[in-house]
């Protein structure tokens, strides 16, 4: 299923009171005669949330990626920090998936703007509009940690039953790390998930299985060095993989150093040794993760595990001083659009992520 | 079934927590039979979509064993030309560039133990080559006749592992497993003397279907239907699995079989047994298995009298296909003019315990029926005959909750309603959950989640051998009565059509009828 068979109707204006009606419209008036009409199933509801005008087009394409895998309400909140506008506008657009030759209503879209000083209210129009019964997630669309905008973001998760925000291109990621670590930590936290954390998913189940004792005895105990290269903006990716070894490891991290150019290191301390982490950024070039150098020993030898990123959802791995081959794992490439619909069925509490968050923010601690 | 499962052997502790539910050994599949039609349309691609997904260990390979003269690379073009045809994904260049370089080709014969040299020769070639610790997976996708003599080869040969432990050997079975009880419980026996029964995973592709494993969430995630299933609440329940299509090119094998040993001795006792089983206490594999098998153990026995009363089988005859001329069964190539194997079955069960006393599970099943459909319907008991219920000339429709399994899997609730106006007015409406529509992801094949359970260890949806055994037992019974009756005479159905009119009076004489699909 692509986002290309998911048609969107035309943005029709309506009021902040009429957003309900204009959804709640029966199909058939809407859509003309009864061989078109489209059956309705969604999944849950999705209060989209950018605080900049000029991030709303990218968005609306990733709603038609994200109902075409989740069927759902969607309330993009357009919270512009930089309009000084009182007003509040809304319009609406049904978007219908085709199969074969029925249709089915997979989103119902509801668009309203708010300048900075209306912005307040948006949480109130949010919770007229929302279906009951179902799910509600939020999406933290812009490049900030959510709880840094302040009442805004409370009171919409309070709304909520899961927060799914990206760390990619946040600036000083450090501090905002820690700032979404104490909220996901916190006693009002909801079901949290980080883009940043989803995306390296190939990368850690690589790593876990080139590591697995069946393939390599004692490699996880005999770790002495890892070294991340990863592209711009990143960094976060890098240092949430890095807590989540750290974490499963049970490494307690002793020291940690901003070393001059795009480079962050650690120690740590573990019942096998001190085992040592160097992050480091390549200023241009793709994005992503690139490349994890694991050195340990394997039966009293040493090996070094150089897992690379080949290509977009591809990452091979070469154990020097233990195989003669290179072995890959590939995945499926996903947008962000198409990350945020992976997640937003996964409703319990990914434990794993909060505990990585939770020690990613003690190894920033210690660089502070 | 939302739990991390791992094997014996010495822990992983990066794996616990991965939001991968399953996670597959490092291991080499080594398919017997792998340039058969079953691994060209089914197997291979549905491994090729499993690496597509990430989900396959990066330490893992294929290996195709049989008689065919092949080598790696026509192996390959087999699996490209299959993934072609039947992968429910494209074939995407890139991945395939690497993927094919993890199959792997061996020729022999199966009766050959220089061949099992060979292959065992080569599977270490391999296994080095990618740093699989000598976890292997046998999948026999070979006629039954044959599976000793594999069984017996790869005991022989060195292939069987200590089931406790590493590294680790599976062996995948397809179904029929056996003719009738004795000869299942030969097989089984068979298996038994090479193989644990922890390493024996008897493949039904039926049990890996969403709607078959939606079954048991339906059920025990629902605190609202769990209360109502028992026969306090339940009139009846009905079973259908319709196939449009004739014998085919399975003359051979279906007129030794027929659809009681091909359908209901399985795939349909199998959902039987789900829809009907007890809440496990967890959701161990071993545990919903214990529970499955307590239905089969109840089943009521067909036997003596009953079989005339409980049961019909009939034949398709000559008839019409999507408006096409077709012929009977016994016209179809490969069939004796003479023969009394049945192409439908309609069957009156009852579960003989607290939960199910006197409800009754009608059946049925059929070649050549109007389309293809699998579903599993409950009907409740209707209201009292008070209120909306007085017009005994129209009676309330029933609530009815349906599962479908194929095509279209999703499940349905008929309620009555008033319809809007002056009057009062009840009409039966339907509720209607569709995977497709709902859902946006597409629904692995069967034969995906099968085999990504094999290779994690996972037996929950694999038949045990007891309840094979039990399934089995009840069915044999049938068989022998049939026998004993002796009849030359089995009633046509018109190909295209429901079924025989046999089969309406059978549930026609309990005042209910067949659904319309």
């Amino acid at each position: 299923m692509t986002p290309t068979d998911v048609i969107a109707s035309e943005p029709r204006a309506v009021s902040l009171g009429g957003i309900e009606r204009e959804l709640a419209r029966p199909w058939p008036e809407r859509e003309g005669p009864p061989a078109e009409r489209a059956a309705r199933a969604l999944m849950g509801n999705l209060i989209i949330v950018c605080r900049h005008q000029h991030e709303e087009p990218e968005i609306a394409q990733e709603v038609s990626a994200i109902v075409s895998q989740y069927p759902s309400r969607v309330l993009l909140l357009v919270a512009d920090a930089g309009s000084r506008s009182t007003e509040m506008e809304a319009s609406v657009t049904i978007q219908r998936r085709f199969r074969g030759a029925s249709q089915h209503v997979c989103g119902e879209v509801a668009t309203i703007r708010a300048g900075s000083p209306a912005a307040p209210r948006l949480a109130s129009t949010a919770r007229a509009v929302l279906l009951g019964d179902l799910p509600t997630a939020l999406w933290w669309a812009t490049a900030e940690a959510p709880p840094l905008a302040g009442d805004l973001f409370v009171e919409l998760a309070e709304l909520t039953d899961q927060v799914v925000y990206d760390s990619f291109a946040w600036t000083d990621p450090l501090r905002q790390l820690i700032v979404m670590a104490n909220w996901v930590g916190g006693k009002g936290s909801r079901v949290t998930a980080d883009l940043a954390w989803r995306r390296p998913k190939l990368w850690r189940r690589l790593i876990a299985q080139s590591l697995d004792p069946s393939i390599a005895p004692g490699a996880l105990e005999a770790i002495r060095e890892v070294h991340i290269e990863h592209g711009p903006h990143a960094l976060t990716e890098a240092w949430l993989l890095t807590g989540w070894l750290a974490f499963r490891l049970g490494w307690i991290p002793r020291g940690g150093k901003v070393l001059p150019g795009p480079e962050v290191s650690w120690s740590f301390e573990w019942a096998h040794g001190t085992p040592r982490v160097e992050i480091r950024r390549h200023p241009e070039g793709e994005t992503d993760l690139r490349t994890i150098r694991i050195v340990t020993r394997v039966n009293a030898r040493p090996v070094t595990f150089r897992f690379e990123r080949e290509a977009p959802g591809r990452v091979s791995v070469f154990a020097d001083g233990l195989a003669d081959r290179t072995l890959w794992l590939t995945g499926p490439v996903h947008t962000r659009g198409q990350l945020v619909a992976r997640q937003l069925p996964d409703l319990a509490r990914d434990r794993l992520f909060e505990s990585s968050v939770a020690l990613a923010r003690t190894m920033a601690e210690t660089v502070l | 079934m939302d739990t991390v499962r791992a094997d014996a052997g010495t822990p992983n502790l990066l794996t616990a927590g991965l939001s991968q539910t399953l996670i597959p050994q490092p291991c080499t599949l080594v398919i017997f039979g792998g340039a058969g039609d079953l691994s060209a349309r089914k197997l291979l691609p549905a491994v090729y979509n499993l690496s597509l997904d990430g989900v396959l260990p990066a330490n893992f390979a294929i290996v195709g064993f049989a008689r065919n003269e092949l080598d790696d690379s026509s192996f390959r073009a087999i699996a490209r030309d299959g993934i072609e045809r039947f992968s429910r994904r494209p074939l995407d260049e890139t991945h395939w560039a690497q993927y094919s370089h993890s199959l792997f080709y061996v020729t022999g014969s199966f009766t050959d133990r220089q061949a099992y040299v060979e292959l065992r020769r080569r599977l270490e070639k391999v296994e080095s080559e990618f740093g699989i610790p000598g976890n292997r997976v046998f999948y026999l996708s070979i006629p039954p006749s044959l599976i000793e003599t594999c069984v017996e080869q790869l005991k022989a040969a060195g292939f069987v592992a200590d089931p406790h432990e590493a590294p680790i050997s599976r062996i995948i079975v397809e179904k029929p497993v056996g003719r009738d009880l004795v000869s299942a419980r030969g097989i089984n026996e068979m298996l038994a003397r090479t193989f644990d029964e922890s390493q024996i995973f008897r493949i039904d592709h039926y049990l890996g279907k969403e709607t078959v494993q939606n079954i048991l969430v339906l059920r025990f995630a629902n605190s609202v239907l769990e209360p109502l299933w028992n026969a306090k609440y339940v009139d009846h329940v009905q079973l259908t699995v319709a196939e449009e299509e004739g014998v085919g090119q399975r003359a051979g094998y279906y007129e030794e079989a027929g659809a009681l040993r091909d359908m209901v001795q399985n795939h349909i006792l199998q959902v039987l047994a789900m829809i009907a089983m007890e809440p496990p206490w967890s959701l161990d594999p071993e545990n919903i298995r214990d529970a499955k098998l307590d239905v089969l153990r109840c089943l009521r026995r067909l036997t003596g009298s009953d079989v005339e009363t409980h049961v019909v089988r009939a034949q398709y005859g000559p008839g019409y296909h999507h408006g096409e001329d077709v012929p009977g069964y016994r016209r179809e190539e490969g069939v004796r003019r003479d023969s009394t194997t049945e192409t439908y079955v309609a069957l009156k069960m009852f579960i003989d315990n607290w939960r199910w006393a006197g409800v009754p599970f009608y059946v049925r099943t059929g070649k050549r029926l109007p389309k293809r459909v699998s579903e599993a319907a409950i009907y409740f008991k209707s209201v009292p005959e008070i209120l909306f219920n007085t017009n005994r000339d129209a009676p309330l429709e029933s609530n009815v909750l349906t599962l479908r399994i194929q095509p279209d899997e999703g499940f349905s609730l008929r309620l009555s309603s008033k319809l809007p106006g002056p009057k009062v007015r009840i009409y039966p409406v339907k509720m209607d959950f569709h995977y497709g529509a709902t859902f946006g992801d597409s629904s692995p094949e069967a034969y995906e989640r099968l085999l990504l359970d094999v290779m994690s260890g996972d037996a929950t949806l694999f038949m045990r051998r007891d309840a094979v055994e039990a399934s089995w037992a009840w069915v044999t019974a049938l068989l022998e009565a049939w026998e004993a009756s002796r009849t030359r005479y089995v009633p046509e159905y018109p190909a295209g059509s429901w079924g025989p009119v046999e089969a309406d009076r059978l549930i026609e004489a309990d005042g209910r009828k067949w659904r319309t699909l």
